[in-house]
């Protein structure tokens, strides 16, 4: 095996590969629905952050008074994972939404330890801010191809 | 044909230019301010602890919830480079294909 025959046939297998059109990298399409469905339990969770630090230091600050919040965003992130999951080559965002979850989760222990402080507010905001952000960074790349 | 597979690869060539120069194939350095971001972040909550605001339970918490949040960035960033990577790859087979008329 020589250096020319190695460059001839790998010449001929790039063409074939390029004129099948197969791509060796393969990310599912952009969801528009997902997209919605993300902005929206966005904006429900930063409508959460914004009502608590009102009521910071209020009986209301407890967290039984927020458990349809808590329901909420849990059917909201179950849907997403199930949707994303049924998707082919979306691993990505799967785990993502997986972290997401996981996220909701560490929130809702938070909260059950005890009222959450105004300092603890700011720095969950900012977690959930830069969560949100980066699920919707993929999900735009894969519409805008950025 | 050295001089067809010449001009093929200048074709191609010019088109992972054009590709990598409006697709960012690559954001390492994104990752690097990201984990130093983190690095503060994390010296945040411990100063937090520190001062009384927050329980080592609750700052256990916090901080999974902040790396939880850097994993997801790093997770858009792999999902934007790989994008970029199938665009440019899609990019140069339509140079072959024009190339050879299909």
């Amino acid at each position: 095996m020589n250096c020319l025959w190695v460059t001839k046939n790998g010449f001929i297998v790039a063409i074939l590969i390029a004129l099948s059109g197969c791509s060796l990298v393969s990310t599912s399409p952009y969801d528009s629905s997902a997209d919605k469905a993300i902005t929206k339990l966005h904006k429900q969770t930063a409508e959460f952050f914004a009502e608590f630090t009102k009521a910071v230091d209020k009986p209301e600050c407890g967290y039984s008074h927020h458990l349809p919040f808590y329901k909420n965003s849990k059917v909201s992130i179950s849907s997403l994972l199930v949707r994303a999951r049924a998707m082919a080559d979306n691993d990505i965002t799967v785990s993502q939404l997986e972290l997401l979850s996981s996220s909701y989760a560490g929130l809702a222990q938070l909260h059950q330890l005890a009222c959450l402080t105004p300092v603890q507010v700011n720095e969950l905001w900012v977690s959930f801010d830069t969560s949100f952000s980066a699920i919707l960074k993929l999900e735009l790349a894969k519409k805008y191809g950025r | 044909m050295s001089k067809i597979k010449a001009d093929l690869g200048s074709l191609l060539l010019a088109e992972f230019i054009v590709q990598a120069s409006s697709n960012r194939l690559v954001s390492h350095h994104k990752v690097a301010a990201d984990t130093h971001r983190l690095a503060e972040e994390l010296g945040t909550i411990d100063a937090l602890v520190i001062s009384g605001e927050l329980s080592e339970e609750q700052a256990g918490l916090h901080r999974q919830l902040r790396l939880n949040a850097l994993k997801m960035k790093l997770l858009a960033l792999e999902g934007v480079d790989d994008i970029a990577l199938e665009r440019a790859l899609d990019g140069m087979g339509r140079v072959i294909r024009r190339f050879y008329g299909n």
